[in-house]
């Protein structure tokens, strides 16, 4: 009966793995797809970066030049007014990620910790101000920005970005200080922290992957910002990476070359980032998610 | 000792200077002008002026070309609006009803300017509302950009001069091979394209046409539907390069340089950037083609000055600056066009290029024409324009149809 019996259960477990081998075969041919429609407007950008303009539109298209081009990096990295629009980037970007995890991670532990009268009504308050498109509050902005005197400043676009980034930092930080059990702090204080002491002490090493998910969801944010930096700044010392890129769109032609390397090199900071602290980012956001 | 009476020399200084500066006023330009490959030209054109002029500092604001009209509405609606504007001709009517600019009349008619009116590239300067607004700075006048390689191979000697020789050509260079058509139509929707602003209009004038009447929508008149059937002829022959519905100005000039075109009507501008970028094309540029008329639209830098800057004075003399037959030859040289003021021709045409000579050469007794800083809402307009001649082109509508489809809503619009 065994003899009968074996052949059969291995001829299911052949079909079985055959099965599972399909299955992996499509996911890993979807995930190449998906990959594939991702990566390459990045790979396009480098390559146009690397033509002279002529070559950009031949046909058929070409990934690879045929000779390659430096001249639009050169242009760009020697040119004072790019320097200028990178650092804006970085100044803005950086203080934005600061103040909004300062701030945001205080806010956060508020909610998390203490329960006060309106703290629902506050929270969900938070959130519903992430829900109004950012574009109907463009006009609004500009008159508080010029009404406090930070129209083109590098002042008035942190604190612009600093609204956008807050509620989002609160929430992420909310939900992540919520998978941290509460023991933590109760035992924190017995040992004498205070609750400034029990946040930085005790929770915020624990929270690193949340700060670290928030701070690089923050710092995008205000890196690729264009409407709000076109709008608020006028200045060309003022001007951020965004900004610049689009100035190279002419009225009677585009800088096809200069444009995408300097699209490459405002790209590089956020890839080189992100390419650091990925596996925090998608362990901050999945936590922040589920705990929310 | 030293220190005390270096101290007080410097106070004394200080307290010279105070009324100086107290007097100095600011003026700020707000322009796509800088960033129209001119690389530090208005920089120096800014520091120049300074210099001649202490009492007055001028702070250069430069934005893409896309969004300077939306910046120059937006600043005017919160207060921080520009003294000195730079301005595109459609944009008049819309900002006149705003209330975004100042009239220009009484400046222009005084006796110390740089330079006589009657010099000035008149489009531009035609009373709306019984005012001149704005004065030109640059003049682009519309031209049609030829490959004479594709010509030569499709078995002609010349370029076409008349419509007529002009589909004949364009069919006959769309049939050499896949992938080269005989002429671009960028129809795209898209700003800052503006589809048919670039070829159909260029080709209306050269037939004698015009498509407002003073300043009410004339869409409907007989050289209209006879310039829609001659481009509706031309797709329907293949001579028009495919996806003119999505096709940009932008992407029409890269497909010239790249040697897919045979014919491209644009200012005359890009005739630097096709020399430039694709020296081994066999290039020339030609009057676009006309049935016996010679008038051509003319596109420009304008500028204007802003009603409600409390510079004006100011902001004239820096206009009056630009305008001077010295100052507006350099800036017509830098952008490769025509001067405002025609004054500074003689200046421009010494060690010009052979493409700009050739432009002064083919425009010399022709008309210059703009209708579209009469039209009211003129962004609207055109893209109303652009869905229909669409539509048009789809086989949706016939070019009677279309026409009418405009016509009637630039009414609509007008209110």
């Amino acid at each position: 009966m065994s003899d009968i019996v074996q052949p059969a259960q291995a001829t299911q477990a052949v079909n079985e793995e055959r099965r599972r081998r399909w299955r992996q075969a499509a996911i890993y041919a979807a995930l190449a797809l998906v990959t594939f429609v991702m990566v390459f407007p990045i790979l396009w950008m480098i390559s146009v970066s690397l033509k002279p303009t002529t070559e950009t539109f031949s046909l058929p298209p070409r990934l690879l030049p045929e000779t390659f081009h430096w001249d639009g990096y050169a242009k760009v990295l020697t040119d004072p007014k790019f320097r200028s629009f990178l650092i804006n980037s970085y100044v803005v970007g950086l203080a934005v990620t600061a103040l909004s995890l300062v701030i945001g991670t205080l806010a956060a532990f508020g909610f998390s910790r203490y329960r006060f009268f309106g703290d629902r009504v506050a929270k969900l308050f938070v959130i519903t101000t992430q829900m109004v498109p950012t574009i109907t509050l463009l006009i609004p902005y500009f008159g508080v920005i010029v009404f406090l005197g930070l129209y083109d400043t590098l002042w008035g676009l942190i604190l612009t970005y600093l609204t956008f980034a807050l509620p989002y930092s609160i929430v992420m930080m909310n939900g992540y200080l919520d998978t941290i059990p509460k023991d933590f702090d109760e035992a924190a204080t017995i040992d004498g922290c205070t609750p400034l002491g029990v946040l930085v002490r005790v929770l915020l090493p624990v929270a690193l992957p949340g700060i670290i998910s928030t701070a690089v969801y923050t710092f995008l944010l205000a890196w690729n910002e264009f409407l709000f930096a076109l709008a608020l700044t006028r200045s060309m010392d003022m001007r951020t990476v965004p900004v610049g890129i689009s100035m190279m769109v002419g009225e009677f032609g585009l800088k096809w070359d200069e444009m995408m390397a300097f699209s490459v090199i405002g790209s590089l900071p956020v890839l080189i980032l992100f390419m650091l602290v990925q596996r925090f980012v998608v362990g901050g956001l999945s936590a922040g998610g589920v705990k929310g | 000792m030293i220190k005390t009476r270096f101290t007080a020399l410097a106070l004394a200084a200080a307290t010279a200077l105070t009324p100086l500066a107290a007097q100095a006023a600011e003026i700020e330009w707000l322009q796509w002008f800088a960033a129209e490959n001119t690389d530090g030209f208005y920089d120096e054109l800014v520091a120049d002026f300074e210099a001649k002029h202490p009492d007055i500092t001028v702070k250069l604001v430069t934005q893409p070309f896309g969004k300077v009209r939306e910046s120059i509405v937006t600043d005017n609606a919160i207060g921080v609006g520009s003294d000195v504007l730079g301005l595109n001709m459609p944009w008049t009517k819309e900002f006149l009803d705003i209330g975004i600019l100042e009239p220009l009349d009484e400046y222009l008619a005084r006796d110390d300017n740089s330079f006589a009116t009657s010099d000035l590239v008149e489009a531009p300067l035609g009373k709306i509302d019984g005012h001149t607004w704005m004065v030109p700075l640059n003049a682009f006048p519309f031209v049609m950009h030829v490959n004479m390689g594709l010509v030569r191979q499709a078995g002609f000697d010349a370029p076409p001069a008349t419509w007529e020789e002009l589909a004949e050509q364009a069919g006959a260079i769309s049939a050499l091979e896949d992938g080269i058509s005989g002429i671009g139509m960028p129809f795209s929707s898209q700003p800052p394209s503006n589809g048919p602003i670039l070829t159909f209009l260029p080709l209306l004038y050269a037939h004698g046409g015009r498509i407002m009447a003073d300043t009410t929508p004339n869409f409907d008149n007989p050289e209209v539907v006879a310039t829609l059937q001659f481009l509706k002829d031309m797709n329907d022959a293949g001579a028009i390069a495919p996806g003119a519905a999505s096709r940009t100005g932008g992407v029409d000039l890269e497909e010239f340089i790249a040697g897919r075109t045979g014919f491209m009507i644009s200012p005359g501008v890009h005739s630097s950037s096709i020399t430039s970028r694709n020296p081994e094309l066999e290039y020339t540029l030609v009057r676009v083609p006309t049935n016996g008329e010679t008038a051509y639209r003319v596109h420009g830098w304008e500028i204007g000055i802003a009603a409600d800057s409390p510079n004006k004075d100011a902001a004239w003399t820096f206009v009056n600056y630009l305008l001077s037959p010295e100052v507006n030859a350099r800036a017509a040289k830098a952008a490769n066009a025509l001067p405002g003021n025609l004054a500074a021709l003689d200046a421009v045409r010494e060690g010009a290029d052979e493409t700009l000579l050739k432009q002064m050469e083919i425009l010399s007794g022709d008309t210059p024409v703009e209708e579209m800083r009469q039209s009211p809402k003129a962004a609207a307009s055109w893209s109303v324009m652009t869905e229909e001649i669409q539509a048009m082109l789809r086989g949706d509508q016939s070019p009677e149809e279309a026409a009418a489809a405009v016509q009637a809503r630039w009414l609509d619009l007008a209110g």
